[in-house]
């Protein structure tokens, strides 16, 4: 069987159709091969891709899905590193895209607002600061509060569990949470014992609400230009702590600057106050001498550590291993005590210091 | 031997002793300066012993009395009036001895009480001043600026209020705040 020219123009006509729709995906591929062109936050080599993208689902959730419930809440003292936990049993409930409300015994209610882009310093989003700091892996799945869940865990370089989080098959919700430090030593650990799905409804009593948040809030935040002017104005405002720790939110609480680090998973707080701290009015602090100078500290939870730098009283609240910590007060280092100058109590020395005093009672421009 | 430049009037007024009133005397044998002025002296004196004594008058009297008793100021001083006199003309043997006998010490003597007087003042104002200048009075008088008390319990309430940005994340210093603030038990 012979073709004609036809069967000859046919084909050549399936060929000038099929090549551009064959060929044009394959240049598209190519230059993806060759081509590098970032995503918003690749991979690490480390993470599993499906990990990643549970906890993508997972930081959107709270704009898509209301709940509410009761959850236990304990903590650990990184800085005490006792076995004795701080323990309650909360009452939660948050509103889709809205505000988390936490209340304690029925009695006394807060309000944690969500991310701002106005107010967020990070560049990336929360779930990046994590993907930075650590490896994410599954590591299996498990039920909290009668709700089947995947496990997802991220990971230090030295393989270290820093978080586990167990975060709910249907809505992606994080359910249970436990962090540790590197040596394992627990720092937290929550878990729903209760929830409910769906339109947060009265489900308890939120008591008094604390209405002292939001839009002063809001009005005190700081961005980078405010940073850089308070940097040469002398203070310190450092853009990064140790193990990952991002500045990813800053705001002026009174005469004070609170920065709030974080590597998504571990949080630590500095205030910066300018003047010298008096510690003679600091209760129920232990001190620690580090390179001369000295370091109030209150194991916490959370532990809190105040001192001295630069003409400025650092304060610092800190969930987070206390390496992190130390680094900071590596970074800015407690100004040295320094003994009163010893003075030459020879007769002739008094004798001169007594003439420089009578002159300054005499000297009417003193 | 020197002049006799003050001892002149002592020796006119019989007022040195026995041994200096003798050495005065020799040197006057040698001296013509302090012949002359001794001679001076008498004469002086021998004018101001014949001077008549000067009673007060009765005015004055009465005036320096009123002056005495109670009740009304003193009286204004006239401008330009020289002041009355009041007294006779005394000689030097009328004046206090200045020690028992009547007899002036000698300027060695004097010299060195000057001296001596001097020299403790001078210790006590060292002496003052070495306890003005001790250390325990010299401390720094400008203690540490205005210290700083942070207010630890807002900033763990506000590092709690922070967390809320952050999806994985428990604001559990928010809880532990709270418990405190509510004497509840954890």
């Amino acid at each position: 069987m012979t073709h004609g020219p036809r069967a000859q123009g046919v084909a050549g006509g399936l060929a000038a159709l099929v090549a551009p729709v064959l060929v044009v995906p394959m240049l598209v591929g190519a230059i993806a091969v060759f081509v590098h062109v970032p995503s918003a936050k690749p991979v690490g080599a480390g993470d599993d891709s499906y990990a990643v993208e549970l906890l993508r689902q997972s930081a959107a959730a709270g704009s898509q899905v209301s709940y509410s419930g009761t959850q236990y809440v304990s903590t650990w003292s990184a800085l005490a590193k006792s076995a004795a936990s701080t323990s309650a049993i909360v009452q939660v409930r948050h509103a889709a895209g809205g505000q988390t409300e936490i209340a304690l015994h029925d009695d006394q209610t807060a309000i944690l607002q969500g991310r701002t882009a106005a107010s967020w310093l990070a560049g990336d989003g929360p779930v990046d600061l994590l993907l930075d700091a650590y490896d994410v892996r599954m590591a299996g799945s498990g039920t909290v509060a009668g709700r089947p869940t995947d496990i997802v865990e991220a990971r230090r370089d030295d393989g270290s569990v820093a978080v586990r989080l167990w975060l709910d098959r249907e809505t992606a919700l994080s359910l249970r949470r436990e962090s540790f430090a590197h040596d394992g030593y627990p720092l937290s650990a929550s878990a729903f014992v209760e929830v409910t799905i769906g339109g947060a409804g009265a489900c308890c009593d939120f008591g008094t609400t604390d209405t002292s948040f939001g839009t002063d809030r809001q009005a005190a935040m700081l961005h980078w230009s405010d940073i850089e002017r308070l940097r040469d104005e002398g203070w310190h405002c450092p853009e990064t702590l140790s193990n990952g720790m991002v500045l990813y939110e800053a705001r002026r609480v009174g005469e004070a600057i609170q920065l709030s680090y974080s590597d998504g998973v571990m949080t630590v707080s500095v205030f910066e106050q300018r003047g010298r701290l008096d510690p003679h009015q600091l209760e129920g602090y232990s001190t620690a001498e580090v390179d001369g100078g000295v370091v109030y500290t209150r194991p916490g939870p959370p532990a809190r550590l105040t001192w001295t730098s630069g003409g400025h009283v650092i304060t610092v609240v800190a969930e987070a291993p206390m390496q992190t910590v130390e680094s900071l007060i590596d970074s800015l280092p407690p100004e040295q005590v320094r003994p009163p100058p010893k003075q030459d109590d020879g007769f002739f020395a008094r004798i001169g210091r007594g003439a420089q005093r009578v002159g300054s009672w005499l000297n009417p421009f003193d | 031997m020197k002049h006799l430049d003050e001892r002149v009037s002592d020796l006119v007024d019989d007022r040195l002793d026995h041994d200096e009133r003798d050495r005065a005397l020799v040197h006057l044998t040698e001296c013509a300066q302090c012949r002359n002025a001794v001679e001076d002296e008498r004469h002086a004196k021998n004018a101001l012993r014949s001077l008549p004594d000067v009673a007060p008058s009765a005015t004055l009297v009465q005036n320096l009395l009123a002056l005495a008793e109670p009740g009304d100021p003193l009286p204004p001083e006239a401008p330009g009036s020289a002041p009355a006199p009041v007294a006779d003309w005394r000689t030097r043997e009328s004046h206090p001895p200045s020690r028992p006998g009547g007899r002036r010490l000698p300027r060695r003597v004097r010299t060195m009480r000057v001296a001596a007087v001097g020299m403790c003042t001078s210790g006590a104002m060292l002496i003052l001043l070495a306890a003005l200048g001790s250390p325990s009075t010299t401390s720094d008088p400008s203690p540490t600026p205005a210290g700083i008390v942070p207010p630890v319990e807002e900033f763990t309430l506000e590092h709690a209020r922070s967390t809320g940005a952050l999806p994985f994340v428990e604001p559990a210093s928010l809880l532990v705040r709270q418990a405190g603030s509510l004497g509840g038990g954890w």
